[in-house]
């Protein structure tokens, strides 16, 4: 018995071996170990291997260096424990890092650039050698707004060195639109007496709506459709992006005001009008009051069943035309447009304005986005191949063939060149799946994209050469033809951490009584009091008195932080 | 006579609200399981444009199919996590049992020292990193990365001591009068006894091991190594990404699919509970002094 039982521990030990051992990789001398945040709508793609060695084939052709690429695309969640674990680890081989970068906490990136201790490299001298990433970065980009994303402050308020510890992506910085529902439009068009075709992009000489037209077009489809959830289903933050331009306000941000200090914005009066509104439409059902709680998958479903006339969740254009694609799959025949940016005839300036101009409003445009929305680090580790990979970033900015090699495919195979569409005097170039392939790569698309380890439109911004004649409008018409607003945030100033704990503690303090005192009842509908009231009248004050060496703070800190980059590159930052 | 009437209409009144208090709380622990299952078996666009229903409004196994043919390796994390999950239930409650046999002998000597050592791992632990670096000096990118650290539990170890403390001394001594070595007494006397106690920690270490989702996260690299949590997360994360921005024409079910892979994640520890249930329930009772 005791033998079998031996026998037989023994023989389940033997059979676990099997489970042990890694993948195997393509055998170059050096491995490149990557770590990046899924991006929307990424997908593994099913030739990612035959693509990985076209390019490490290729990169070694170029450069005489042999490479092992190994990208591992993870959930941000995933990715925040296992960046967590690698950079803990000094042995570890990590070479890079790539998520998005912002204020919030998914920003995973963001924590360990900012880092006191040397955890990430500092590339600002390394960097210079490497020309093609400096040109990539820098083009199209006089006020260096990009660059000056990859900049940190390393060291106390009081004395704060900025050092580049990330390689920025370029990204679009405009492209926001809203889309309405045209049959709920033409509905009401009587008391409203606003006639979608119009108001739609695709037709020329489309309209810009004023604010107040569409708050009371928002209202009359609210009283004729009584089956409705609610007339407009978007996140606050995309309601913000929406109509930051048309109220002049962005609450969610640190604003730069005209005589140069810096606050919270919903100390500023466009800030402020923003919840006022948020509150009222919550209030009144015409905004969901459950906007957290609800999913965007929730939203679609709304819209293509009539239970919402507006959609804009995340109201980025390509995003847009997916949403778009899937609610024509549930109900083909809805009928909706795409509205071009909101004019202000709301605010004084904007009154005055209207008052001028027969009703017109100012057309200021949607929220202008950040144009580094991803970034990569280097951790500072034992085992990192640092010169190698940013070689092969170089190599991939040195051409629009390696680029495009990174980003589509392998030319031929994965992808071929479109047929360019003439727009406004311009031309762009398209991209599609090649002919004999196309219908198995677009259901299964053969190659993700990961092994480009930034995105850059300086380099080449082709477009889906599979939009449609209609799609493609609504692409370019927001991409280009629509203005974008700067909200004048400090967002991509990146200011050093606070180490008075009396300043830290009060910043604290006023951030959580914010959210919990004016914007989550905003959000919310709830209360008597206009949140702008609850601002002025007690909340701000109070802010002056006992929390203004905050404030004090922020000025000095974005103040200093410009005034460094100005002398650094010799400019002028508007 | 009159006490004994009250008493028993008393009970009766008590019995029958906790009839009801127990059958609501049933509704309310089954009910949301039963919606998954009801939302797996829903279309997207149903889904999408009706919520959720315990009846799908428009039957469809197109998210069992989505997630089986998705490139991640479904069937292979399945196996995966079957294989880590049998090999840990043996080796687990083997080698804990072992331990806790020691630990139960009266004149074991370093008893103290054994017992300490035990009730320290429970007490501190060395941190993520610490227990990265040794996990992954020896079992990088392995399954027994995610069975051998969790061998000796200690709360387990415990649990079957408290059981074997109760078992007679008298029978072991009996038996070795009898000849019997120790392999024998522990083969033949307490192991049969202790059943109960061995088919719940059998039951602990199959539901932990089945839901682990750290240790796959941090230590599993290759695909083909993947548990199913890790997998059912990734299928999640993937399906919620494409639905957002989907260019590939085709209705990703974002929704019935995450339903779906709850359904298949779960089904085998909801088939092997029945089984194991009378052992469970006796064992989370026990405690007591049976002399």
């Amino acid at each position: 018995m005791k033998k079998i039982l031996v026998i037989v521990l023994a023989a389940l030990m033997l059979f676990g071996f099997c489970a042990c051992g890694g993948g195997g990789g393509s055998g170059g001398e050096y491995v490149i170990t990557v770590y990046r945040e899924r991006s929307s709508g990424q997908a593994d793609g099913t030739q990612d291997d035959v693509v990985k060695e076209a390019i490490e084939e290729k990169f070694y052709e170029d450069t005489g260096i042999s490479i092992d690429l190994q990208v591992t695309i993870y959930s941000q969640s995933e990715l925040e424990q296992r960046v967590s674990t690698g950079m803990g680890v000094y042995t570890q081989d990590l070479d890079a890092v790539i998520s998005y970068i912002g204020e919030d906490s998914g920003a995973i990136v963001m924590p360990y650039a900012k880092a006191e201790r040397d955890i990430v490299i500092d590339l600002t001298d390394h960097i210079e050698d490497y020309p093609n990433i400096l040109n990539a970065i820098r083009m199209n980009d006089p006020q260096h707004e990009v660059e000056m994303s990859a900049y940190v402050p390393i060291g106390t308020m009081d004395e704060a060195d900025y050092q580049m510890r990330m390689i920025p992506a370029v990204t679009p910085d405009s492209g926001y639109a809203m889309i309405v529902n045209a049959d709920m439009m033409r509905a009401v068009q009587d008391e409203t007496g606003l006639d979608p075709d119009d108001y739609n992009v695709l037709n020329e000489g489309y309209k810009n709506m004023t604010f107040t037209q569409f708050e009371d077009l928002m209202y009359a489809i609210q009283d004729e459709y009584t089956n409705l959830r609610y007339p407009i289903a978007a996140k606050p933050w995309d309601l913000n992006r929406i109509f930051a331009g048309t109220l002049l306000g962005y609450y969610g941000e640190n604003v730069i005001q005209e005589d140069g200090t810096v606050v919270p914005g919903y100390f500023t009066e466009g800030g402020q009008m923003m919840l006022d509104y948020m509150w009222k439409w919550s209030k009144d059902g015409i905004w969901e009051n459950e906007s957290l709680q609800v999913d965007d998958t929730d939203r679609i479903g709304w819209f293509a069943s009539g239970l919402s006339a507006v959609y804009l969740s995340y109201p980025d254009v390509e995003y847009l035309i997916s949403s778009m694609r899937t609610v024509e799959s549930i109900d083909p025949q809805l009928d909706y447009i795409m509205i071009a940016p909101i004019a202000d005839d709301i605010t004084e300036e904007g009154q005055a304005y209207a008052a001028e101009h027969n009703g017109e409003g100012i057309v200021r445009g949607n929220l202008k986005d950040i144009k580094a929305s991803e970034a990569l680090i280097i951790p500072d580790h034992r085992d990192t191949d640092t010169e190698v990979l940013l070689k092969f970033i170089d190599w991939q900015y040195s051409s629009k063939e390696n680029y495009e090699l990174c980003l589509y495919g392998v030319k031929g195979v994965h992808w071929e060149e479109g047929d360019a569409i003439d727009w406004n005097g311009e031309q762009y170039e398209t991209w599609v799946y090649p002919l004999a392939n196309r219908e198995e790569f677009t259901l299964n698309p053969p190659y993700s994209g990961k092994y480009l380890m930034l995105e850059n439109i300086n380099i080449s911004n082709r477009l889906r050469g599979d939009y449609t004649v209609d799609e493609q409008a609504w692409y370019l018409t927001a991409r280009y033809d629509f203005p974008a607003y700067d909200s004048n945030s400090t967002e991509e100033v990146w200011l050093p951490d606070i180490t008075d704990n009396t300043i830290r503690n009060h910043a604290g303090i006023i951030d959580q009584n914010f959210v919990q005192y004016v914007r989550g009842p905003a959000w919310a509908g709830q209360g008597t009091t206009a949140p702008s009231q609850l601002l002025t009248g007690e909340y701000i004050p109070y802010f002056y008195e006992y929390c203004g060496d905050y404030l004090d703070f922020l000025t000095q800190q974005t103040q200093s932080s410009i005034t460094y980059f100005e002398n650094l590159w010799n400019i002028e930052i508007a | 006579m009159a006490m004994v009437k009250n008493k028993t209409v008393g009970r009766r009144v008590f019995n029958v609200i906790n009839i009801i208090l127990m059958c609501l709380f049933s509704v309310m622990f089954i009910y949301p399981y039963l919606l998954v299952i009801g939302s797996s078996f829903t279309s997207e666009t149903s889904l999408l444009v009706n919520g959720y229903n315990l009846i799908p409004a428009e039957f469809s196994v197109y998210a069992y199919e989505f997630i089986f043919s998705s490139d991640l390796p479904f069937l292979q994390a399945y196996w995966n996590t079957i294989w880590v999950t049998a090999v840990s239930v043996v080796l687990t409650t083997s080698v804990c049992f072992l331990y806790a046999y020691a630990l139960r002998h009266p004149k074991l000597k370093g008893k103290k020292f054994f017992n300490l050592y035990l009730v320290i791992t429970m007490l501190f632990s060395g941190g993520l990193v610490p227990n990265y670096l040794i996990v992954t000096t020896f079992f990088r990118d392995s399954l027994w990365s995610i069975i051998i650290p969790g061998l000796i539990a200690a709360w387990y170890t415990f649990l079957i001591r408290n059981y074997l403390v109760t078992i007679s001394n008298s029978l072991s001594e009996a038996a070795e009068i009898d000849g019997a070595g120790q392999f024998t007494i522990l083969t033949r006397i307490f192991v049969p006894l202790s059943k109960p106690i061995i088919a719940t920690i059998c039951l602990f270490v199959a539901v932990s091991q089945w839901n682990s989702y750290t240790g796959p996260l941090l230590y599993l690299e290759s695909e083909g190594n993947y548990t199913l949590q890790l997998v059912v997360n990734k299928m999640s994360d993937l399906m919620a990404n494409l639905a957002a921005n989907n260019t590939t024409g085709r209705i990703i079910p974002s929704e019935s699919g995450e339903m779906a892979a709850v359904v298949v994640s779960t089904l085998p520890i909801i088939c092997l509970y029945p089984f194991l249930q009378k052992y469970f329930i006796t064992g989370i009772t026990m405690g007591g002094v049976k002399e």
